[in-house]
């Protein structure tokens, strides 16, 4: 699916950068940043799905914006014809079970890693820099691993945790290795 | 959008800014930080909400400068501009309904799912105008 975003949309894509801002409006989504809102949620996919609001003080930093917007970007392409479909009046599509909630995010959150970061790109990219490496950041294989998504992050525009969980979406690190080098030292 | 703003002379001048921001090829956010008005604020201009307000004599110059406007395209915005400021002004609440803008996937710091009272909040943050 990832694939077919960034095929139709490839003139928004420069190396390993994909403006998602720009295929959002290409698809005549239009992001609302609001204030006030972070305190309850960092940004949502409304009942009319021509919109995503989220809360402005994120544009302070765009790897995060960026990956919020794709996230409720991919909530619409996933499940456009629900959104998009004139529902019955006692139909209440937010209203879910915890375990439909958990699959519905994991899965938005899942393809937007794939679109900001598209899995050739992005695994080549990743080997280069594992094998390149500074020889003070071979001591460890923690040090080897971090140094990656750092050097990722710039190249992709995305913060390290993002990086860090589609480098194991793509198995290129392992779960312990997410674990241990970003989730439990970096708070989602 | 409410449909019977879509002739509003603020609705309109925010179409045609649009527009122009996207043929030059700038996402909303940068271009927000362009013309000295935060994304929020541009936004709102963009919807024709308010653009007496957020539209100061300095961003109707620096509008002109990032898009690079010629005479034509200067008197366009002048015109354009002058109309939307002297129209009736638009609220958020003019623009969008409660229910159109109710959450149905949220990105939440914890990965928590919201309740109702939650959904309220929202929404009341959501369309408290911008201070």
């Amino acid at each position: 699916m990832a694939d077919i975003v960034l095929d139709r949309y490839s003139k928004r894509c420069n190396g390993p950068f994909v403006n998602i801002e720009a295929i959002i409006e290409d698809c005549g989504i239009t992001p609302i940043p609001r204030r006030g809102i972070r305190k309850l949620v960092n940004g949502y996919a409304p009942k009319d799905p021509r919109f995503i609001v989220i809360d402005e003080t994120y544009a302070a930093y765009p790897p995060m914006y960026r990956a919020i917007l794709a996230e409720e970007f991919c909530h619409i392409y996933l499940e456009y014809d629900l959104l998009n479909s004139e529902l019955p009046s006692d139909a209440h599509p937010h209203v879910m079970t915890f375990q439909q909630y958990k699959i519905i995010e994991g899965d938005a959150q899942y393809l937007s890693r794939a679109l900001l970061m598209p899995k050739r790109e992005f695994a080549k990219r990743w080997e280069v820099h594992f094998n390149s490496a500074p020889e003070d950041k071979r001591h460890s294989a923690d040090m080897r691993l971090i140094y990656c998504a750092e050097v990722l992050e710039n190249e992709f525009r995305l913060w390290p945790l993002l990086i860090a969980y589609r480098a194991r979406d793509l198995k290129i690190i392992s779960e312990d290795e997410c674990s241990t080098c970003f989730s439990s030292r970096i708070r989602m | 959008m409410n449909n019977a703003l879509s002739e509003h002379p603020a609705v309109l001048f925010g179409q045609w800014l649009r527009n122009k921001r996207r043929d030059a090829d700038a996402v909303a956010r940068e271009f927000a930080g362009r013309v000295d008005l935060s994304p929020a604020e541009y936004a709102e201009v963009e919807l024709g909400i308010d653009v007496g307000r957020w539209i100061t004599p300095k961003q109707q110059n620096l509008i002109c400068i990032m898009l690079n406007l010629d005479e034509t395209g200067e008197a366009e915005l002048n015109y354009k501009l002058d109309q939307a400021r002297s129209a009736s002004r638009i609220q958020f609440g003019d623009v969008f309904t409660r229910d159109q803008l109710t959450p149905v996937r949220c990105s939440t710091l914890y990965n928590e799912q919201i309740d109702e009272k939650k959904r309220e909040e929202i929404l009341d943050a959501v369309f408290k105008p911008l201070e």
